[in-house]
């Protein structure tokens, strides 16, 4: 049984925690969103840089 | 796959802790229930000392050995960092109305220098952002980084040095952590929080590394293939 006079309290105690805890949540679901995307951009190989297969570049062309 | 381990453990131990704190612990008898924020404010102020003294002390080691892995290591403390000391601060206010009777006091010393602690990292994220160069970003931020963490004793110590509202340390003294004047269900709660904090604030700064490496390389590739000289030493063909 929940203090009537304590329910004040417990709001601010819900609070307190419910945003902490869930920004740190939301920080790590960006974190591992974000840290999958670069490992995504690292392995797949960029359109516009040359790959080993390519023919060397001619400067004077 | 170490990682996710360390991720669910996390996860759980959080949830653990969280509820234990909430419900497995007696109120306290003068701050009533407002004293269980005390649990999670505590646990984010040591993580928030923790992750500015990790980016002071990869930010020296950047200076003196020009090591990628200390700026790495340097931005994810100061990011975890910032995440924890808004934590510390949101805490301290929700407690701070009930108990006090007030979010804030500008008056307070452990107040305002936590708030300039604050406002420091941040700063020191936005100065990594004013140039793209990956060595000469690092020496800009390692230099705001070390300066920064002349606050982080003023904040712990500005209860013992100047009056205001706040208490007096948590933890001050082996004799206070080995003799602590709390009943001990209450520092088993603060300890088991301050450890479940700890496994997350490990994951969030090995995944906030990582991720630092992996920007790290790929602008620095993204330098080498603008670099005129890299296109021009490839072997032209005779005529």
């Amino acid at each position: 049984m929940i203090d009537p006079a304590a329910i004040g309290d417990l709001a601010f105690v819900a609070a307190a925690y419910t945003v902490i805890l869930g920004g740190t949540g939301l920080y790590a679901l960006i974190l591992a969103r974000r840290l999958r995307g670069a490992r995504q951009a690292t392995s797949a190989p960029a359109s516009d840089q040359p790959r080993p297969s390519d023919p060397p570049i001619d400067p004077r062309a | 796959m170490a990682t996710r381990v360390l991720g669910i453990g996390a996860l759980v131990a959080v949830a653990g802790a969280t509820t234990f704190a909430l419900v497995g612990v007696a109120a306290d008898l003068n701050q009533g229930e407002a004293q269980r924020i005390m649990y999670i404010h505590v646990a984010s102020a040591w993580l928030a000392y923790l992750s500015f003294g990790v980016t002071a002390a990869t930010s020296v080691w950047w200076l003196v050995r020009r090591d990628p892995r200390a700026d790495a290591i340097a931005l994810a403390g100061a990011e975890v960092g910032v995440l924890f000391t808004a934590a510390t601060i949101w805490a301290g206010m929700m407690w701070g109305r009930p108990v006090w009777g007030t979010y804030w006091q500008w008056e307070d010393p452990r107040l305002t220098t936590t708030a300039l602690l604050l406002a420091l990292y941040v700063g020191y994220l936005l100065i990594r952002r004013l140039t793209d160069e990956p060595a000469r970003r690092a020496t800009r931020a390692a230099v705001v980084g070390i300066v920064a963490a002349i606050d982080i004793p003023i904040v712990h110590f500005s209860v013992v040095w100047w009056r205001g509202l706040h208490q007096g340390p948590t933890f001050m003294s082996p004799d206070t952590i080995l003799n602590p004047p709390a009943p001990g269900q209450f520092v088993a709660a603060l300890l088991l929080m301050l450890g479940a904090f700890s496994l997350a604030w490990l994951w969030l700064m090995v995944n906030r590394y990582r991720l630092a490496r992996l920007d790290w390389e790929a602008e620095e590739s993204a330098r080498r293939g603008r670099l005129p000289g890299l296109v021009a030493a490839a072997p032209a063909p005779r005529p």
